[in-house]
This record gives structure tokens, sequence and C-alpha cells, in this order.
């Protein structure tokens, strides 16, 4: 059985939102709520301040926090790893969205129940991708078998440096990030914001300003 | 950036939960001294055991009124209690503990209601092996229940972003002497009212349990103290919040000053005086209440 997951390389995401609108367009996401949405951080002073795009989603995590805590057990893993809400089970108690230490899951205002990123469940049984990586103009996202080491997103796991989010949770994502500025552990949480105090240093050897983006990528 | 930021705007649980918490701990902290301090007297002992459950199951069916409120339905509680799918889950855990100790509550009640009758006929002994061991049972297996329903508000919260203070190894310890505290000060109100009143001897040790409790509190929340990991960013925000930042007034003068500091000088020198009792009461009533309601909201 495959393990699915995400890589989002962070050299070429440009913030563009695509993502986020084709989920929302997907699910008919209410206003307010998100289940994959575009955070940003800066750093630096004009003119030499930059701007980092972090696309978050439900990281699926292989030791969901989520999962462990619904007490009706309208969470479930599928056998390909995906992490999704049976909504006719849940409760709304909320213990989900207070253990999920990524803020990926949000009660629909309208069905009244827990949701969040399914990873597109019913598009990958189909043999699609997610709606979020089909929309993607720079291809930043990649969706497949972590598992295979000939598919796209198993090359590329192997031939860059990946992170995640929030390593110390020990929740062990399944969406994985190329983050060679490293943005990701300056991204604060509460919401789309601005932090001008990060500081990031970048890979060793790539200080600040001397980061160099893939081939044919805007500095 | 601030690391103990939260992954999201506002916590999922409110004030309402708070309060539920509290009256959880009420409602097995009676029990609990219910259990191990009773009076000597066989018509009294009915009396006390009466007014005691009473109080647990009143409180116990106050919050899970709280909890239906949150959750908006019945049937979302009800759907709680009846799914086992996720044993793994404290609240799923939590849930049926409230309702096999609201059962042994209603259980209880019934089978006192019978032997208040009994008792006003002036039989005063327990005839028949079924009632004398279902009035062995009953009890304890009330305290047992109790036990893991005062401990599992501190399971709970620890497996959340929204309760730091919850995230240390002696949580759990503080959240059941917290009941205790509040089941004691109960406990020791209702036996300066009514006919209760009139037995000293039960005053007397209850005010003894209540001083000894309070007393053990100062080293327990210094233990507490000490488990705190302050390499954890979170918790070590949220401790700061505790001693000096925005929780800091409610827990030096309602937790240290009135809960602990004011029975601890009230309840020796004036412990026969039922106003001063209850009054020493109180103070602890409300201390331990807002204990367990900081360590909840306190982020």
């Amino acid at each position: 059985m495959a393990r699915l997951g995400m890589l989002i390389d962070l050299r070429t995401c440009i913030g563009c939102h695509a993502c986020s609108v084709a989920c929302k367009v997907e699910f008919d996401v209410p206003l307010g709520v998100f289940r994959d949405t575009v955070k940003y951080v800066e750093t630096g002073t004009y003119p030499q301040a930059k701007r980092f795009f972090l696309p978050v989603l439900c990281n699926h995590c292989e030791d969901a926090p989520c999962l462990k805590a619904c007490p009706t057990g309208a969470i479930v893993r599928l056998p390909n790893g995906e992490v999704v809400i049976n909504e006719g089970d849940c409760n709304v108690n909320r213990f989900c969205q207070a253990a999920c230490p990524y803020g990926a899951i949000y009660i629909d205002p309208e069905a009244h129940v827990a949701q969040k990123c399914t990873f597109c469940e019913h598009r990958t049984a189909q043999g699609l991708a997610p709606a979020c990586v089909d929309a993607c103009p720079t291809r930043c996202r990649i969706f497949g078998d972590l598992d295979d080491p000939a598919g796209e997103i198993g090359r590329k796991v192997r031939d860059n440096p990946t992170t995640v989010w929030k390593p110390e949770a020990g929740t062990q994502p399944r969406v994985v990030y190329i983050d060679p500025a490293r943005a990701l552990q300056h991204l604060a949480d509460d919401g789309v914001q601005v932090d001008t105090r990060a500081s990031m240093p970048g890979e060793p050897g790539l200080a600040y300003g001397q980061y160099t983006p893939p081939e044919g990528l805007p500095r | 950036m601030n690391p103990a930021v939260h992954p999201l705007l506002e916590a999922p649980w409110g004030a309402i939960i708070g309060v539920y918490f509290m009256l959880v701990g009420l409602a097995t902290g009676v029990t609990l001294v219910a259990y191990w301090v009773y009076p000597e007297d066989a018509r009294a002992q009915v009396r006390y055991a009466w007014v005691t459950t009473w109080m647990a199951f009143l409180s116990l069916v106050a919050g899970s009124v709280l909890l239906v409120v949150d959750l908006e339905q019945p049937a979302r509680f009800h759907l709680m209690v009846a799914s086992f799918s996720n044993l793994g889950s404290p609240m799923s855990i939590g849930a049926k503990l409230i309702a096999a100790k609201l059962f042994l509550l209603a259980v209880y009640l019934y089978l006192l209601a019978r032997r208040r009758g009994a008792v006003a006929a002036g039989d005063l002994s327990l005839t028949g092996s079924a009632t004398r061991a279902l009035f062995s049972t009953v009890p304890a297996a009330l305290a047992v229940v109790s036990v893991a329903l005062a401990v599992y508000p501190a399971v709970l919260l620890a497996r959340t972003w929204i309760s730091p203070l919850a995230h240390t190894p002696a949580a759990g310890v503080l959240f059941l002497s917290t009941a205790l505290l509040m089941g004691t000060a109960v406990a020791l109100m209702l036996a300066c009212l009514g006919r209760l009143r009139a037995d000293l001897a039960l005053r007397e040790r209850l005010r003894d349990v209540l001083l000894f409790l309070v007393v053990a509190q100062i080293p327990l929340l210094g233990l507490w103290l000490l488990s705190v990991d302050t390499n954890h960013a979170p918790l070590a925000t949220a401790l700061s919040h505790l001693i000096h930042g925005t929780g800091a007034a409610v827990f030096w003068l309602a937790v240290v000053g009135v809960g602990l500091g004011l029975p601890a000088s009230l309840l020796p020198s004036f412990g026969r005086s039922r106003a001063v009792a209850i009054c020493g009461a109180l103070a602890v009533l409300v201390g331990a209440s807002i204990t367990r309601y900081l360590f909840f909201s306190l982020s």
C-alpha cells in the first residue's frame, strides 16, 4: 500500500494562494476558515527586506494527535495513510482542535462538524492529484507515494534535504518541506501573519541575502 | 517570535469547560472524603451519606449539563458515552467515567433512601447479606471511579496545547489534591448545617483532614514547580504568567492567600466555631476551584 504524502518546495512558492482558492472551491470551504492556506514570514529591513511563503495544511501525521484525541472515533486513518474525519461520527467536542499542534482543524460554521484537509481523498482514490497540487503554478507541491523511490516525490526527497513543521511535536508529518532558508521554524502560528523579528540565517554557506533560488526562478 | 504562540487564534474550549473541571473536582472530592471520613453514629452516618451523595450527584449533573451546553446537543454527549471505538482518548474515558459515576450515585441514593426509611422505623442494622454487600461495594466502586475522574482532567489537558500547565508529571497529583480539598471543604460545610451540626466529632475530624490537606498542598505545589521543564517553551511561558504575569494576582491572592493562607490561620485557632469553619472551608473551596481553572486556562 502506498504511503501518500506531500512535498512542498518553499524555494518555488510565490504565495499566489492558488492552492488555497482551489481547496476552497473543491470543498466549498466557508469564509474565515481554511483547509489549506499560505502563511508568510518577513525578515530584514528595507532595502533588504524579504518575504517567505509557507503553504500549510493538515500534515496527515503518522502519529496523529487528533486521531488519538477523538473520543468518538470520528477521525480515522485510511489504508493509504490519509487521516480523514467521518463527519457523521463527529460530536463537535473540539478535542482534535486542542490536540493538533498545527491548527489544521476547524469547525465548519455551516455544517457544524470538524473538518480539515483530506489530501483530496475523493480525487486521489481516482488517481488524480489533490486540487491544491493541480492548481499550483510553480509546481512547488508534489504529491505521491513517499515510499516509492522512483516516483517524483521520492526522488526529490532523496535528492534534497527536507524538514517538517514543528518536528519537536513528534507527530511525524507526511507533509515535508524543502526549506533551505529555514523559514518554517520562524512561522508564528496564529493565522496569516508577518514576523519581522525572525532571523533566518539559511543553510551554512547561504547567509541571508546570498541565497540563490533554483535555476529559472527570479531571485 | 513567541515560541508559545497558539496554533489557533481562539482556544477551542472556553470558560464553560473550565467550570466543568471545577464541578468534576467537587463531585469526586465529596465522594472520596465521605468514603473515608464519616460519623460514628449509625443514624448520622446515613444522614451524612445522604447529603454528601446528593452533593456529588448534583455537582456531576451540573457538570454534565455544562458539557451538553458546550456540545449544544444532548445526543452529542450520548455519542461520546456510547462510542467505544477509541478507548485511547482521555475524553472518551472521561465520558464513560461520568456515566458510571452517575449510575453508581443513583444506585447509592436509592439504597440510602431505603436505609433512611428503615432507620426512621428504628431498624439500625443492615439486614440481609445482599444489602450488606451492596452497602460495601457501591461506595467502594464510587471511590475508585472518583479517583480516576479526579485525575482525568490532567490527562486530558496534557494532550492539548491549550493548557501547558498540565504538561507536568505532577499535574495529576494536583488535580487529585484540589478535588480532595474541594470535597472536604464542602463536607465540612455540610457538617456545620442542619441536623449534622450536632455532631461535633465529625466536624472536628473533617476540620483536621482539611487542615492536613491545606498544609500538604504547599509542598505539592512546590514539587509541581520543580517538575516544570523550563526548556518547554509553552510551559515556561504559562508558568511565568502564573507566577508574575497575567495570572499572578489571582494565583497569589486567591489560590495562595485565600485558598491556603486564610484557612491555615483560621481553622486551627477557631475550629469549634461553625461560622469560622464555614468561612475557612469556603476559602479552601474558592482557592482549590481557582487552581483547577488556572491549570485549564493559563497559557
